[in-house]
């Protein structure tokens, strides 16, 4: 039998071959798949979340001895207290601080060892928080750490199912010409400095987390908001900045920030 | 010197906002001539500087121990510019690593710094290179 990995790459094309919505009852797919990433986990969290809102009913159909809550954040903790390695969990976006968040990621990191850059994750760590703070149409957005000792990188991925970025963008008359374009317009002009749907003085944490990936000679950056993604990719043999269309339109902003460990 | 911290006056705790609230309480000092030391502390390390007066300049000291973010450094800058202040202050700074910032910080927001280092006196400039932002992108659809 065939098995499929799910990965930030792959992940919402799969969603899009795999969710049926028919007369307000949606059936979702997970059978054959074998492993997925940090990312993938918050993107399916999110997308559960969002269809919720429109079906009925919700059919998960998986393999054998997994169960749909091996993919999904059905049932989940709360607060900044239940941030743990490969757990997924829901934040509140009134009811926990940022910096409770960024004080738990540290301590993760610290408790298991992972030999990341400490301060870049927690220079550019809270500015994705703030973001999910105070953007999401929800009141809570997801997170999730993951650590790959063999490959010798940290993931944290954040998700949420609001407005998107080009949702937000567009409310600014500056911007609203974006309405009318694909979703990735908006997310690669969300990187340029000083790009904001509040005031002037804002807009300066993307770009500062867009430079700070660019600039690492390892080191993955991946934002899909809408149909539309964003992804910086560095290693030692390729260095890409890539755009372009998903072929599932999920609400929201999710992110993933991959932080490689020093040798 | 009295010590002036910034954990007194704020209770917010990004990094951009302990900037802001920096910037603001630098200004209130500034205007009731009364330069001390601010200090904003915050978990992400020490977000910390130092106000120095000076016969005809200010100085904001950013210790080599200091490891400010680009955020917090970044929102001083803005406040001190948007009331046209910057330009009577000066950043003493003693690593590459808070230079690079502030020259990031003057390439996005176009801005001239005033600094020095190693007791050199010198401003960054905007500078006309193409923003990092505006890389090559290749399209392509997953």
């Amino acid at each position: 039998m065939n098995t499929t990995e799910l990965t930030y790459k792959n992940v919402a094309r799969q969603m899009n071959e795999r969710l049926t919505i028919k007369d307000k009852t949606g059936n979702l797919d997970l059978t054959g798949i074998s492993n997925f990433d940090t990312f993938s986990n918050v993107y399916i969290t999110c997308l559960y979340q969002d269809v919720l809102m429109r079906v009925s009913s919700l059919n998960i159909q998986t393999t054998g001895d997994k169960s749909a809550q091996d993919f999904i954040g059905i049932h989940l903790e709360h607060g900044a207290d239940s941030i743990k390695l490969n757990s997924t969990s829901r934040i509140h976006t009134r009811k926990t601080d940022v910096s409770e968040i960024q004080e738990r990621i540290q301590n993760v990191i610290l408790e298991h060892r992972v030999a990341v850059d400490l301060e870049a994750v927690n220079e550019h760590v809270p500015e994705v928080l703030h973001n999910a703070k105070v953007h999401p149409f929800e009141q809570f957005y997801f997170l999730r750490c993951g650590f790959s000792k063999t490959e010798g990188f940290f993931d944290i991925a954040i998700g949420d199912f609001g407005y998107g970025i080009r949702g937000t963008l567009k409310q600014k008359s500056e911007y609203s010409y974006l309405a009318s374009k694909p979703h990735m317009y908006s997310i690669e002009k969300s990187f340029i400095p000083k790009v904001t749907s509040k005031n002037e003085a804002r807009g300066m944490g993307l770009s500062e987390l867009h430079d700070y990936f660019l600039e690492q000679s390892k080191g993955v950056l991946f934002l899909s908001s809408g149909d539309g993604y964003y992804l910086i990719e560095n290693d030692l043999e390729k260095h890409s900045v890539t755009s372009g269309n998903l072929e599932y339109n999920l609400n929201g902003v999710q992110i993933l920030l991959r932080f490689f460990c020093s040798e | 010197m009295k010590m002036f911290k910034l954990s007194n006056i704020t209770k917010r705790t990004t990094s951009r906002d302990h900037g802001s609230d920096a910037a603001l309480a630098i200004i209130e000092l500034l205007h009731n001539h009364i330069i001390e030391k601010v200090e904003a502390s915050s978990i992400d390390g020490v977000n910390s500087v130092t106000i120095h007066t000076n016969t005809d300049e200010l100085m904001i000291d950013i210790s080599d121990d200091s490891r400010p973010s680009a955020s917090f450094l970044d929102e001083i800058i803005y406040r001190l510019d948007d009331k046209n202040l910057l330009h009577r202050f000066r950043f003493r700074i003693h690593n590459d690593r808070v230079f690079q910032k502030l020259e990031k910080i003057s390439n996005d927001r176009v801005i001239s710094i005033n600094i020095n280092w190693n007791d050199k006196r010198k401003t960054i400039k905007p500078s006309d290179k193409p923003s990092k932002a505006k890389h090559k992108i290749i399209h392509r659809d997953l």
